[in-house]
């Protein structure tokens, strides 16, 4: 059947379904001003405008999505509080990129009347770890691998926690040169009242799974981008098993830290947090129970992509006379790679330059893992 | 398409079938059609469809009538969920108290579901929601049935385990939050039957049991509005715990060094948890109403806080630089912190005249478990023997 021979036959039926008076044409066009007019009325009072919502982070954030800085609560009392994003999508050519979206509000406080007004930012950057050594233990141990930050859910290699988090990308994405290409997200933000009070106000981005969620779509649209997404896109679909536990205070110079005997700070001014204590991933941070200073960050890696991250950096020679493996003790960040119950375990210690610390830690991990020690017997003392 | 009826067949093409019917003379009395002829009765007809689907949306709507879904425990099973544990899932019938989560409540939600076979015989499965701690005060019943090593760990790093008649999930970290030092996690569990037996779990209906209390977890934690789907735990389950028929005297429990310095072996093999998990335990003689010994130790701080008025008030007390707990006649338990957290180790052991046995096995038990956990080195101060004072 050819469309063509029904279109004479279509055009009279519609002409002789249409009114013929010119009063009735009348009434047929009010009653459609009328049903449309209610339309608008009804979707406008129900909010959902058929315009495309603002999309942030390469097209992966969508407005109004669910996470508070994404909808209007992001505004406090301000009724018209701005959003704006800021990108640099990755190319084939050049694979970092990064995005931003700023909320940006001011009004009269509801309370005491005092003027407010908020900054919060969430940032997302794409691209390869750094080349050298220090900056890359500063990006990733200081950033992505404290005791408040747990596993990233569905076993996808990274870690998260309701403030940001870090992603590290397939083998696809990594650079000629071998280096992972990782993708980090961080939220933070001001809230100043009145002339003189000022505290941190992070965004909110709607608590640690949501994160995971946020970050797993930036980084699926950064890969496409990029041109290295793996067939299917990577997903969020377990729930966020396990939380960090809560900081413990240190009663006493002589109390163990993290759970490990011998491993003392000689200060009670602190309190330490693990995060996660698995054959994958141990995290455990000791910081200041007042200003949350670091004095001494752990960290254990064994999962092979998280690892991959560290690749390249642990040198070639002991780190110190009688420790297994390879690695550095830098000035600020320490590295021992050895292979622990039948894979490369990375050790990492961070904000400390004691390698005795990270020779209690490592031996400890071992004997949990059930491989023989790192360091010899005494430390590197 | 065809044009309309009234219209003249342009191109003299044969008149499709259903056009003799349409001609008006000669349709039958209850034809359509005709029903709709005049001024009153399509106003009728419509009225009458609209009220059709009126009912009926509404019926879908509400999940009323034809509609009303037919699965059971908070909508959570369907009846093939029930297949490996019914022998007729389509006669058991179900009676349920919803999960109540009140912002006024201090406990936790809470709910129970039981399910029956409709001719009443014994195969009544109970599932529940609960906070587990440490105050319920049933003696421990709890640790006793779920704890035992007739499970095992669900792993995928889940705070659960299963056997072919006990199943428990603690509901996730990130939808309730982590617990405190001193309630336990809030739990899904299901039971079914006794759960004390000589036999061998049967992993068909270990893996049944498994997939059933994700389910119900995945169910109880979208009501509550959390988002995620635990996966099925099927395919990475070991195989059921099976008795170790291979123990040395002096490596009790499969621990090396672990000994009572005899020769002969304990008159019963043991049963040691598969896999790694939340806990470890080795029971022996699992026949009476409590395993003849436990040795037991708990790995998991969420699921060690549910000891905590246990490891301050039984026995007489044992002292260490690193934790505390006590020893009594038929009971040792102590609790460390380890690297994972909060770790609790303790040996029970239900029969009299064992006290002896248990005050030389518990100590060393502690301090091989605690080095196999990279807590060492622990050594405890035992109090001094009952006799002796």
């Amino acid at each position: 059947m050819s469309e063509t021979d029904e279109t004479p036959a279509a055009s009279g039926r519609l002409r002789r379904a249409l009114p013929h008076g010119r009063r009735g044409r009348l009434l047929l066009i009010s009653a459609l001003i009328l049903v449309l007019a209610g339309t608008g009325l009804g979707t406008w009072a129900a909010d959902a405008w058929p315009w495309p919502k603002d999309r942030y982070c390469w097209g992966a954030w969508e407005e109004g999505s669910g996470p508070a800085f994404l909808g209007d609560e992001a505004f406090g009392d301000d009724d018209d509080g701005s959003r704006t994003g800021q990108e640099t999508a990755p190319t084939r050519e050049r694979p970092t990129g990064r995005c931003e979206v700023v909320i940006a509000s001011d009004y009269k406080s509801s309370y005491d009347g005092d003027k407010v007004s908020t900054e919060q930012r969430v940032s997302v950057e794409y691209g390869p770890v750094p080349k050298s050594a220090e900056a890359r233990l500063e990006m990733v141990h200081d950033n992505y691998l404290g005791g408040d930050m747990v596993p990233l859910p569905d076993g996808l290699p990274g870690t998260v926690n309701g403030r940001g988090g870090l992603l590290v990308l397939p083998k696809s994405c990594d650079t000629q040169d071998g280096r992972p290409t990782v993708v980090t997200m961080h939220a933070s933000g001001t809230y100043t009242s009145g002339p003189s009070y000022t505290r941190n106000d992070p965004a909110d981005l709607g608590g640690a799974r949501q994160a995971a969620v946020l970050l797993v779509a930036a980084a699926n649209r950064g890969m496409a981008a990029a041109g290295c997404a793996p067939d299917v896109p990577l997903r969020v679909s377990s729930p966020l098993y396990d939380l960090p536990g809560k900081p413990e205070r240190v009663f006493s110079t002589s109390d163990d830290v993290c759970g490990i005997r011998g491993l003392h700070l000689g200060t009670d001014d602190v309190e330490d947090q693990t995060g996660a204590a698995t054959r994958d991933l141990q995290t455990c941070s000791i910081r200041g129970d007042r200003d949350g200073v670091p004095y001494l960050e752990l960290a254990m890696v064994a999962q092979p992509r998280l690892a991959a991250v560290f690749d390249g950096i642990t040198g070639e020679r002991p780190a110190a006379r009688g420790w297994r493996g390879t690695g550095t003790i830098g000035e600020k960040h320490a590295i021992v790679r050895a292979d622990c119950a039948g894979r490369p375990a990375t050790f990492l210690m961070g904000a400390s330059t004691d390698a005795s610390h990270l020779a209690v830690f490592a031996n400890a991990a071992a004997a949990r893992l059930g491989c023989a020690p790192i360091a010899p017997k005494g430390g590197a003392r | 398409m065809s044009s309309t009826a009234d219209e003249p067949n342009r191109y003299g093409q044969p008149l499709p079938a259903e056009r003799e019917l349409l001609s008006e003379r000669r349709l039958p009395r209850w034809h359509w059609r005709r029903l709709l002829r005049g001024r009153v009765r399509p106003l009728l007809a419509s009225g009458l469809a609209g009220v059709l689907l009126g009912v009926g949306g509404m019926a879908w709507q509400t999940q009323a009538g034809p509609f009303a879904p037919d699965e059971v425990c908070w909508g959570a099973l369907s009846r093939d969920d029930l297949a490996p544990i019914f022998r007729e899932p389509e006669d058991v019938k179900a009676v349920e108290a919803p999960v109540l989560h009140g912002g006024r409540s201090m406990d936790g939600p809470t709910g129970s579901c039981q399910l029956t076979n409709s001719d009443g015989d014994e195969w009544a499965l109970t599932a529940r929601v609960h906070r587990l701690d440490d105050r319920a005060g049933d003696d421990g019943k709890w640790a006793d049935e779920f704890l035992s090593a007739r499970l095992t760990p669900l792993g995928g790093g889940l705070l659960g385990m299963a056997s072919d008649n006990r199943a428990w999930l603690a509901i996730p970290d990130g939808c309730l939050g982590r617990p405190g030092d001193l309630d336990g996690p809030t739990v899904v569990d299901i039971a079914q039957g006794s759960w004390i037996t000589d036999l061998e779990p049967r992993t068909k209906e270990r893996d049944g049991m498994a997939r059933m209390v994700v389910k119900l977890v995945n169910k109880v934690s979208a009501d509550l509005g959390c988002t995620g789907t635990i996966a099925d735990p099927g395919e990475r389950l070991p195989r059921a715990a099976r008795y170790t028929r291979t123990e040395m005297p002096d490596a009790l429990c499969g621990i090396k060094g672990l000994t009572l310095g005899k020769k002969r072996k304990p008159g019963h093999y043991p049963m040691i948890t598969a896999g790694h998990g939340p806990v470890r335990t080795c029971d022996r003689d699992i026949t009476g109403s409590q395993p003849e010994q436990r040795l037991m130790t708990v790995e998991d701080p969420r699921l060690a806080a549910i000891f905590t008025r246990m490891t301050l008030n039984e026995g007489d007390r044992v002292r260490s630089a690193v934790g505390y707990g006590g020893l009594g006649p038929n009971l040792g338990v102590f609790r460390a912190r380890c690297q994972a957290g909060a770790t609790v180790f303790l040996v029970q052991a239900h029969r009299s005249g064992m006290s002896a046995d248990l005050r030389t096995l518990f100590p060393r038990y502690v301090e091989a478990e605690a080095a196999r956990l990279g807590c060492g080195p622990l050594n405890l101060k035992l109090p001094p023997p009952a006799g002796s004072r």
